[in-house]
């Protein structure tokens, strides 16, 4: 619920764009959200084009034509991720840009990406609506927090810590935690005893607790609760917990999330409905948070291609290969049809039974290799800025 | 159920636990013993021959890697095949004389002729190998080199791995002749998350390895603690570098070519990059163009890319990312790709070093020289190869640079992946890295004339095949010319037909060594003593030759004269240069002293005399202990030409005695008329068997001389076995039906009569018995030498002989008794005493008789 009212840059020339993004029922699949999202593909597009030198000449090397175009979104080219590591774009002038943030990667190249205020409040918008669409938002309902995300330093530029603490609007503060804790010297701490010694608390003093943040610290904190034979917790039927970022850092210790969910529901007798995680990326801010079954269903805001990994042929359903964004959302930079390095699944809405009517994708890893199997040196190992 | 290989058999995981627990005493005796690297090297190379040929052993192995981990034939075959070179004795000796600087690293030996110091090469003791990875052969070399260092060796594995290792190991713990290294192996199949116990694992070792990526080698490092040494082989990269004029010659572009098609891009000596030195981005895609066409050209001469989905992802993620910064900025960046997708040109205006996802994928990029240190050296840790071509000119600084980044190789470009024998691997000699630098220093005094340490314990050598039947002369004669052989020498004796040795470099090193050695504990002090070298050369002749080469092994002064005729000279410079020491041959010597009696005899500068190729007689002796104050006479060396030196004398030894070289030969003493060991004190034959020659079987030799064990230990403290040399075993003939002894008359000659000169014995047949005349060497008249004689009253050479006959009762026998043979002595001249045309060596015995 921003406090005034959010506008693209240029309300003329991106219509379509501001008003597929206002929709209000994010999961409302229909032939007119379908054909209102082309147009605003068509409006960013021609965005982009005008605005960024580099989007307009790679238009002209993928020889992609936007008067020509028929709508067929496979045909529109696309970015790598990764290529906003590398190299700093945008289409707005530097006076407005409203924020950049980086992303939270484990080490070597971090992306920036570059905002203006309608891209970032509009994300931030999305977010809104589907927490309310799943009835998330309870104003008059105070609720304990416990953030597994980093203490935020004065001027963070961290993505995640940013979203976290908007994340805390929803519910009012009756108390907030956070598990990474500020050392002074520029470095986090991970609080396991001080997480562990709030959910008690928590418990006491009975209001619903929000638990938000990466997936690894909270898995950790529960195990160790486990470990050291703790009474088990029941919280607040209305709690809720709301995952994201990944297990990065800690991906050999990684587990599934059914084994996850159903030892927060064990430990903290949360119902394992309210146990959800969110993907998302800074190249692509459009929310991606698991429905009642724990899949990811895009909103009506974005849509999903997955392509083959040597050809990039477009794979249709139930074929594993790169996962690429589309979203006329993102006015700053030309990150409206991004290609992930990860490797994911498409399927139909359908398909997963809990009602929405979007598509859906799981997440299958990351897509390329880390390490050769020879003795030859991988990119992934030569972890350094370069020059 | 999990189970281990462990010391040669295999075992569940409970039972490695409770191995665990008991590790430090069960591999205790394996660290104290002193690794006989020879048994090991000759173990292996048994095994090696079962693995290259169709065996059993070879069936197994094949077996495993083809229906388990489904391999063709063919490959199985040249996998096996590599790791059996690997272990062949040729190719583990060359491998630890060029890493660890000697055959023998694992013997102590003096470093300095001032003082007892002494070093060796040690194994670290228990090493922990980590191995990821598919490769099939690399752990089982890897722990090769891990064993043929002296080391305990503990493989582990990761658990996607083949059973290969393990089941080429269990044939080897079983082979017969590898057998006894089982407890120097196990593998064990522990996961990289089991963190505890792996931990443990580590807190035992005395050096971990670590094969891998980067990350996987950072993990294994934070478990190993501060008390075992961190050995890592990790992943590398490499890249190409021309200088304007080689890239503007297209020609280059054909090797570039072939060494990024060849192995798929996989090895670590594969290019990721290529560097135009002072290209333009126009340059860069002129010469993509044409390495382009030119790959298309080869492309179906090299096998085909075969990637996992996953390393296609790598591909295609990188080759988007380069097109789309394409259209970031003029000359910015450029793709060239195959129709088919079989390869990759990836043009980059940017300098810096970027991996490739390989399978021929090809970075293009511009440097300038005087960027190649900012740019490389940041990645010093991953630097291997470099494929230079640039003009003779520019070599010099551009491998100063390119060594100075962290570079370790620097090849052709079309020679990158090629290597030679003997190639350091990342910057090592591997070996190096498995084993410590030790040293001993001792104020015990009898060490001074140690040259080794190993003296000090008892040596065994090991032969693979130890022959039936004895080697002659005639056996040593057949042996043919070997492609090998560098050194060629005349090896004569007193038998006097001569034959040719041969030898290669190696093996006259090995032996000199050995003989510089025995010089040593003879009394020879490097330091102290001026030689003159005495010895005849010439004539292939062998003798001043290596003791040339063993004065110079040892350092010592050394004059090297050779058997010079001008007496005067030889004087002169004895005299000028305060020699004090002398090697040569008794008659030689005898003959330069006389000539020079007048100044020596007064002076007295030479104290020590070492003697070869005969003795000096008692009498001789005699004089030149009290005329000319020679303290210290000792042989030089027992040996033979073909067989290299025997045996040496100690300070302890008198002239009979001698220790064996026991580091490099064998020594049986047989009965007379039987293959059967003699019994006590009973004297035999002298049968060798040596391991100092690398393309050579002189396995069981008669050398022709006789002996007989000396069982006592030798107060000098050295453990080599002892043995006492009793004369030629030619020495003994037949005559008239009988043994006789020629040594035994010359026994008695001296010390009964007091014959004090050289004696030679002819036999001939004389109507129906035979003639035995001994002919003494005499420049005296009759008159004199019989008044010489220890027994006075003798006025004839028949009363000579009769009082010879007196003392020798066999004789006696046959002459007065069975009357078969008759006996003579005669006065002879000593010039006119026969002697071996071939050597110059008295003839002990001439047999006139006729018969073959």
């Amino acid at each position: 619920m921003t406090s005034k009212e959010l506008f693209p840059p240029n309300r003329a020339l991106l219509s379509a764009v501001e008003k597929i993004c206002k929709i209000s029922d994010p999961y409302k699949k229909s032939p007119e959200t379908d054909s209102l999202f082309i147009q605003a593909m068509k409006e960013i597009i021609r965005w982009h084009q005008e605005k960024s030198p580099f989007y307009r000449q790679l238009l002209r090397d993928s020889k992609f034509d936007i008067n020509g175009w028929d709508g067929d979104l496979e045909k529109i080219p696309s970015i790598p991720a990764e290529f906003f590591k590398y190299h700093a774009v945008k289409s707005v002038s530097d006076e407005n840009v409203h924020i950049n943030l980086t992303s939270s990667g484990t080490s070597g190249q971090k992306s920036q990406m570059f905002f203006d205020e309608w891209s970032l409040g509009s994300a931030q918008k999305m977010v809104d609506l589907i927490y309310n669409y799943y009835g998330w938002i309870t104003p008059n309902s105070k609720a304990n927090y416990l953030l597994y995300t980093y203490q935020t330093e004065p001027d963070s530029k961290l993505g995640t810590a940013f979203t976290d603490n908007y994340l805390t609007k929803y519910a009012p503060v009756n108390r907030a935690e956070y598990c990474l804790k500020f050392t002074g010297k520029g470095t986090h701490d991970f609080d396991v005893f001080g997480a562990m010694r709030t959910l008690q608390e928590y418990e006491v003093q009975g209001l619903p607790v929000r638990i938000f943040g990466f997936p690894s610290f909270f898995y950790f904190t529960l195990q160790r609760m486990k470990d050291l034979k703790y009474p088990k917790l029941k919280l607040s039927p209305e709690s809720l917990v709301f995952l994201g970022g990944g297990w990065k850092g800690y991906a050999n210790q990684e587990i599934k999330k059914s084994e996850l969910y159903a030892l927060a529901e064990d430990i903290l007798g949360i119902p394992n409905s309210r146990l959800r995680d969110g993907f998302g990326s800074v190249e692509h801010c459009i929310p991606y948070i698991e429905c009642a079954n724990h899949n990811f269903h895009a909103p009506i805001y974005s849509k999903i291609i997955i392509r083959n990994l040597k050809t990039l042929e477009p794979m249709g359903y139930e074929q594993p290969g790169f996962i690429q964004f589309i979203s006329p959302y993102i006015t700053s930079a030309p990150a409206h049809s991004v290609i992930m390095g990860d490797l994911g699944k498409l399927h139909t809405g359908e398909s997963c039974g809990c009602g929405l009517k979007t598509d859906w994708f799981e997440v299958l890893g990351r897509a390329g290799i880390s390490k050769n199997k020879s003795c030859a040196v991988a990119a992934a190992e030569l972890l350094k800025d370069f020059v | 159920m999990r189970t281990h290989f462990w010391q040669g058999q295999t075992i569940s995981h409970d039972e490695l636990i409770s191995k665990l627990e008991t590790i430090e005493s069960c591999i205790e005796s394996a660290l104290v013993e002193n690794f006989d690297v020879d048994l090991f090297v000759e173990t292996c190379d048994a095994f090696s021959k079962e693995l290259k040929y169709d065996s059993e052993i070879q069936s197994r192995l094949v077996a495993t890697l083809t229906v388990q981990d489904g391999l063709a034939t063919e490959i199985a075959k040249e996998i096996i095949t590599s790791i059996a070179d690997f272990i062949s004795k040729k190719q583990l000796k060359f491998k630890i004389n060029n890493e660890l600087g000697s055959f023998t690293p694992f013997t102590s030996n003096r470093i300095n002729s001032e003082g007892n110091v002494f070093e060796k090469w040690e194994p670290l003791g228990l090493i922990v190998q980590v191995l990821s990875g598919n490769d099939y052969a690399l752990p089982v070399l890897s722990a090769f080199e891990g064993l043929m260092t002296g080391n305990i060796n503990i493989l582990k594995l990761s658990h996607s791995s083949s059973s290969f290792t393990q089941d080429f190991f269990t044939e080897f713990t079983k082979f017969s002749q590898t057998g006894r290294w089982k407890s120097r192996i196990c593998v064990v199949n522990i996961s990289s998350k089991e963190k505890g116990l792996l931990e443990r694992l580590y807190s035992h070792a005395d050096g971990v390895v670590a094969w891998g990526g980067e990350e996987a080698i950072n993990e294994i490092r934070k478990s190993v603690p501060a008390s075992a040494r961190f050995i890592d082989w990790g992943h590398k990269i490499s890249f190409s570098y021309l200088t304007k004029k080689e890239w503007q010659n297209l020609d280059s572009v054909k090797s570039v070519v072939h060494d990024i098609f060849v192995f798929n891009q996989q090895a670590c000596s594969s290019p990721q990059c290529v560097y135009l030195e002072d290209a333009n981005f126009q340059d860069l895609k002129t010469f993509s163009d044409y390495l382009g066409k030119h790959m298309n050209a080869v492309v179906g001469n090299y096998s085909p890319n075969d990637t996992s989905d996953m390393e296609n992802a790598e591909i295609t993620k990188m080759g988007l990312i380069v097109k789309t910064e394409k259209s970031l900025m003029a000359n910015y960046s450029d793709v060239i790709e195959d129709a088919n997708g079989q390869w990759r040109i990836w043009i980059d205006s940017r300098t810096s070093l970027r991996a490739s996802p390989l399978y021929k994928t090809i970075w293009i990029k511009p440097i300038q020289r005087t960027q190649i240190v900012k740019t490389f050296r940041p990645m010093k840790q991953y630097l291997q190869t470099v494929g230079l071509s640039c003009d003779i000119a520019e070599l010099f600084e551009l491998s100063r640079l390119f060594y100075s980044c962290g570079v370790t190789r620097i090849r052709s470009n079309g020679k990158m992946q090629d290597s030679y024998m003997g190639e350091p691997h990342d910057g090592y000699f591997a070996l190096n890295r498995y084993v410590r630098r030790v040293s001993l220093e001792s104020s015990i005094d009898s060490l001074s004339s140690f040259s080794t340490l190993n003296d000090l314990h008892e040596n065994k050598i090991h032969f693979a095949h130890f022959p039936e039947k004895l080697m002659d002369k005639v056996d040593f004669q057949n042996i043919p010319d070997q492609a090998s052989s560098q050194l060629y020498f005349k090896s004569g004796g007193s038998s006097g037909v001569s034959k040719i040795s041969q030898f290669t470099y190696v093996d006259y090193h090995t032996q000199m060594r050995a003989a510089a050695n025995g010089l040593m504990a003879a009394g020879l002090e490097p330091r102290k003593d001026r030689t003159m070298n005495l010895f005849f050369g010439g004539g292939l002749y062998g003798g001043f030759l290596s003791f040339f080469t063993i004065m110079e092994e040892l350092k010592a002064v050394q004059f090297p004269m050779s058997a010079y005729m001008d007496y005067d000279f030889v004087g002169e410079i004895i005299k000028k240069f305060h020699v004090n020491t002398l090697m040569g041959m008794p008659s030689y010597l005898m003959q330069l002293l006389e000539h020079n009696r007048q100044w020596l005899s007064q002076e007295r500068t030479i104290e020590k005399i070492f003697y070869g190729g005969e003795a000096f007689t008692k009498a001789q002796i005699q004089k030149l202990k009290n005329e000319f104050g020679v303290s210290v006479i000792k042989s030089a060396s027992y040996g033979s030409v073909d067989m290299g030196p025997l045996g040496y004398q100690c300070p302890y030894s008198d002239n009979k005695t001698y220790h064996l070289h026991h580091d490099i030969h064998h020594l049986e003493i047989l009965k007379l008329d039987s293959l059967q060991s003699v019994e006590g004190n009973e004297l035999g034959r002298l049968i060798f068997s040596t391991h100092s020659r690398e393309d050579q079987n002189l396995l069981r030799y008669d050398v022709g001389d006789l002996g007989r064990w000396v069982k006592s230990d030798c107060p000098c403290g050295r453990k080599s076995p002892r043995f006492e040399l009793h004369g030629r075993y030619g020495d003994i003939f037949r005559a008239a039906g009988s043994f006789l002894n020629y040594n035994h008359i010359g026994t008695l000659l001296t010390e009964k009569i007091g014959v004090p000169g050289e004696f030679q014995i002819v036999i001939q047949k004389h109507g129906h018995r035979e003639l035995m005349t001994v002919r003494i060497s005499s420049d005296t008249d009759e008159t004199s030498f019989l008044r010489s004689l220890s027994i006075r009253g003798l006025s004839s050479m028949e009363d000579v002989t009769k009082a010879f006959l007196e003392t020798y009762y066999d004789l006696d026998e046959l002459v007065n008794f069975e009357k078969v043979l008759e006996v003579k002595m005669e006065l002879v001249p000593s010039e006119k005493m026969l002697r071996s045309s071939a050597s110059g060596k008295l003839l002990h015995i001439i047999d006139n008789r006729g018969f073959a």
